[in-house]
């Protein structure tokens, strides 16, 4: 049953950091925030 | 010579040499105006420094400053007669003395014309600068819980926003992470700052008071980091950022930085603030090197000529930013608690007579417009007085009132011999600057005199040593980068990961009864992929640890004044030259940089060249092969890498310069700070914040593409397990884009889906490669040579690197261009032209290379 419940939050985890990406690629986000200028509209902090 | 009248120009003056400017003659409008706004403005002594090693361009010192300016710009500066100059000197004399006799009631002197302002402004400077410790002047006060300050009970609460403006590399986003406790990119060059920024002044617990935490009382205060601006003319990007904020959020109150080494070119700033009637409080900073470098400063005098608080700090310290904040909240409550009705701190002498009479001609016509703009008036007019096209537009003025205006600025403009209203209205403040730094400061050293970054600077732009020092700079951070210690370090966490780190999991999970595929999953994709690129962490933080000394000890400053006569060449200046060297750390905020750029057309040949610079994500991609490969020649190879973007960076700029922008080159202007020794703080905080960076982007989106990767390749279409690799989704797709590759030798499936990888994050083309190939991070370079050799030989090995090296940045980076570039079209052209000079030179140095190796 560990090793199911292991792959799903693997799979759930990878899914976010896509998205993130995603989402982040839009803004010109280039995966860190320390010298974004646009961190204050971002959210991600 | 004729129409300079027999004078002297500047570009004459041999390095030594001083002279008394008569007047800025450049036919561009806008590089007068910065010229005249750095305070090259009629009267004013420079002196020639030295000569760039190239010949072009030079230092002057003017003003208690270091400015650097091209040759032909330069020669478009007239100098005064040796009559001339006592003329002036002994007008200025007696103007000098006019003043003092008409100065504050408070100093004991006559009454000015404009009693009630300085009454005003005399009243304001006192209740802030008294040494009382009240917030402010109110009778219910109460104790602040924290800090035991007596404060305005109705005061607490009201949220506050102080917006930090001041002149480039003065010390606002140091004082802003002092102030906020954040860590924004600091570093000693102008233009760090190009957005605004945003931070919270936390309030601290009762014991870390003074600690290097500053008490709100309770405020909800914000700090707003403007970028830095020498004036609030509309010709850059930073001085319409910075203007339009205060004029339209209206900030609670204003805290003005001023260099206090560098007090005259920064008060011209000063000035142009008062006139945007905010509540203002003047930061004097770096107050440790002024008194380090012998100098004095009256900070009470200067507040009372001001007629604002004047509170000396050191960011970079720490000194007087606690009470800085106390002052700063004495203001707001003074506001607050009206103390200081129809607030305006403007002082009644910052204008001639003359200007000072064009400008109420200009109010009476524009009053009511300005008012209805929401506009501060006495900025709208002397704004007006100095054809500011922004405020023009703003205003909306019916055709009658502008003619009417116009008239009156073609009126002020002719009566002097300058004939232009900007100059005169700049040469205005600098008078009145200059009466007011007569009276606040003594230098120690008169000007010319060798100071401590002269004598370096002998050295460091020295006429033949200067580029050998630089590239020798340069190859020992190579060196110490990827050679030396950082292959050392690199090799320890390879060693760590795959020796230790995947045996043991691997051998963990089997034991318990894990899935075999979830095994694979977690050691061939997930600690594969993130672990070849962790191995390179050491050099990152080494390569940024390098950089962050060059940037806080003021030579990358250096290097645009070394410099701009090769950029000029192929279209760029020197200013250029800064993002295109942050670019070798990531194209992202280099790309962001080029907005310092001072026209357009520098602005596009910047980010244009700029994915030429290898960025640091294509480290572990040059790591990797140059390591398995050319083991013995590694840091050469690496090095080659970096030669060729830059020169084929170069032939680009060459070519646009010809083809894409043809024209004048733009102005270089730029100040030469003096040289400081870096922090360990800042340099810890630069290293720390590329290190998180890059373990953020390991831990996410390399994680994700590991993830995806391994299960493209251990699956057919039919979702089915496969023991091929070459069987899997990923090899069928890499099989269709493979044979474009094969005139480079690298016509792979893997290499060509590690390359797709790459333009998502180009740290992912390491991770593709170990996943593909299977090889064991703590391999020895032969092993991976071997594990590699199915698809690479030494020859298409290069190939494949100098590939990588040219072709398309990350998302990331291309979306930001399109931002930065505002054209769907030059962003296209960007991507292809990166992908067609990839495509071509690797197919070049396959070919060339093939009498060489294998």
């Amino acid at each position: 049953m560990i090793w199911y419940i292991l792959a799903g939050l693997i799979l759930l985890y990878t899914a976010w950091c896509l998205v993130r990406w995603w989402k982040g690629r839009k803004k010109g986000c280039h995966g860190g925030c320390a010298d974004c200028p646009k961190r204050e509209r971002c959210g991600r902090r | 010579m004729d129409d300079r009248g027999g004078r002297k120009s500047l570009g004459e003056l041999l390095p030594g040499q001083s002279g008394h400017i008569y007047g800025v003659n450049t036919a561009d409008k806008r590089v007068r105006r910065r010229i005249v706004d750095m305070g090259i403005t009629p009267g004013t002594e420079v002196t020639v420094v030295k000569v760039a090693p190239m010949g072009d361009p030079i230092e002057i010192a003017l003003r208690g400053y270091s400015l650097s300016l091209r040759q032909e710009d330069a020669l478009q500066i007239t100098l005064m007669r040796g009559g001339e100059k006592d003329a002036l000197q002994k007008q200025q004399r007696q103007a000098l003395a006019e003043y003092e006799r008409r100065s504050h009631s408070q100093l004991g002197h006559e009454r000015d014309t404009d009693a009630e302002g300085h009454r005003r402004a005399a009243l304001l400077t006192e209740a802030f600068t008294s040494a009382s410790s009240a917030c402010s002047r109110v009778d219910r006060m109460e104790e602040c819980d924290v800090c035991a300050h007596k404060i305005d009970p109705g005061a607490e609460n009201q949220p506050v926003k102080l917006a930090l403006v001041g002149n480039p590399n003065c010390g606002k986003t140091t004082l802003f992470n002092a102030m906020t406790g954040g860590h924004e990119y600091v570093g000693n060059w102008p233009g760090v700052t190009v957005e605004k920024k945003e931070g919270r002044v936390k309030q601290p617990n009762r014991g870390a008071v003074g600690k290097n935490a500053i008490c709100t009382h309770g405020h909800d205060m914000t700090l707003v980091d403007l970028p830095g601006i020498y004036s609030l003319s509309p010709h850059s990007m930073e001085e319409i950022i910075a203007r339009r904020f205060i004029v339209d959020e209206k900030p609670d109150a204003i805290i003005n930085i001023v260099d206090g080494t560098n007090l005259e070119r920064n008060l011209y700033l000063t000035v142009q603030l008062m006139e945007l009637e905010r509540p203002m409080i003047v930061a004097l900073n770096m107050m440790d090197e002024v008194e380090k470098n012998g100098d004095c400063i009256d900070v009470n005098r200067l507040s009372l000529e001001l007629g604002v608080p004047v509170i000396p700090i050191s960011a970079r310290t720490g000194m007087g930013v606690d009470e800085l904040a106390v002052q700063a909240q004495k203001l707001i409550h003074a506001i607050h608690t009206q103390f200081h009705e129809g607030f305006n701190i403007e002082p009644d002498d910052l204008y001639d007579d003359f200007t000072h009479m064009a400008h109420h001609r200009i109010g009476k016509l524009v009053e009511s417009y300005a008012k209805a703009a929401g506009l501060p008036l006495h900025w709208t007019q002397i704004k007006l007085l100095e054809s500011d096209q922004l405020i023009k537009e703003s205003l909306g003025l019916p055709p009658e009132v502008e003619r009417q205006v116009e008239a009156v600025v073609a009126e002020y403009a002719a009566a002097s011999p300058l004939g232009d209203n900007e100059s005169m209205v700049a040469d205005s403040r600098y008078r009145y600057v200059g009466r007011v730094c007569a009276l606040a400061l003594k230098r120690a050293r008169k000007q010319g005199e060798a100071s401590r970054s002269n004598r370096i600077d002998t050295l460091l732009t020295h006429k033949f040593l200067a580029l050998p020092i630089f590239f020798g700079i340069m190859m020992l951070i190579f060196g110490l980068t990827f050679s030396s210690l950082g292959a050392f370090l690199s090799d320890w966490v390879s060693e760590a990961i795959g020796s230790f780190i995947i045996p043991y999991m691997r051998e963990t999970m089997m034991a318990s009864g894990a899935f075999s595929w979830l095994t694979g999953l977690v050691c061939d994709g997930i600690l594969t992929g993130v672990g070849g690129v962790l191995t390179f962490l050491p050099q990152i933080a080494i390569l940024f640890f390098c950089l962050s000394l060059l940037e806080d000890s003021g030579y990358m400053s250096r290097i645009a004044f070394i410099m701009d006569k090769p950029m000029r060449r192929f279209g760029l200046s020197g200013k250029s030259f800064i993002p295109l060297l942050m670019g070798f750390g990531c194209t992202v905020p280099a790309t962001m940089g080029a907005r310092t750029m001072d026209n357009e057309k520098d602005k596009r040949m910047t980010i244009l060249l700029l994915p030429f610079m290898s960025c640091s994500a294509k480290l572990p991609v040059y790591g990797l092969i140059a390591g398995a490969f050319f083991a013995k020649g590694r840091a050469l190879v690496i090095f080659s890498l970096y030669a060729i973007g830059i020169l084929l960076g170069i032939l680009s700029g060459l070519l646009f310069k010809k083809r894409l922008f043809p024209g004048e080159d733009a102005p270089f202007v730029i100040e030469l700070p003096p040289y400081r020794v870096p922090t360990a703080r800042n340099t810890f905080t630069h290293v720390w914040e590329r290190v998180h960076h890059f373990l953020q982007k390991a831990g996410t989106i390399i994680f994700a593409m590991s993830v995806v990767l391994w299960f493209l390749q251990s699956f057919d279409p039919r979702l089915a397990l496969v023991e091929d690799a070459s069987k899997s989704i990923l090899g069928l797709l890499g099989g269709l884009i493979a044979p474009l590759f094969r005139p480079q030798g690298f016509g792979s499936w893997q290499a060509a889906v590690a390359l797709l990888t790459g333009l998502i994050a180009k740290e992912a083309v390491v991770s593709s490669l170990a996943m593909f190939y299977g090889f064991s991070l703590s391999a020895e370079s032969g092993a991976v040579a071997t594990a590699l050799s199915g698809t690479f030989t030494p020859r298409s090995a290069y190939a494949f690197l100098i590939f990588v090296l040219l072709y398309v940045p990350c998302a990331a980076a291309v979306s930001t261009m399109q931002r930065e570039l505002q054209s769907a079209k030059w962003t296209a052209f960007a991507v292809f032209w990166q992908v067609a000079v990839a495509y071509v030179i690797s197919f070049v140095a396959y070919m060339l290379l093939g009498p060489f190796l294998p």
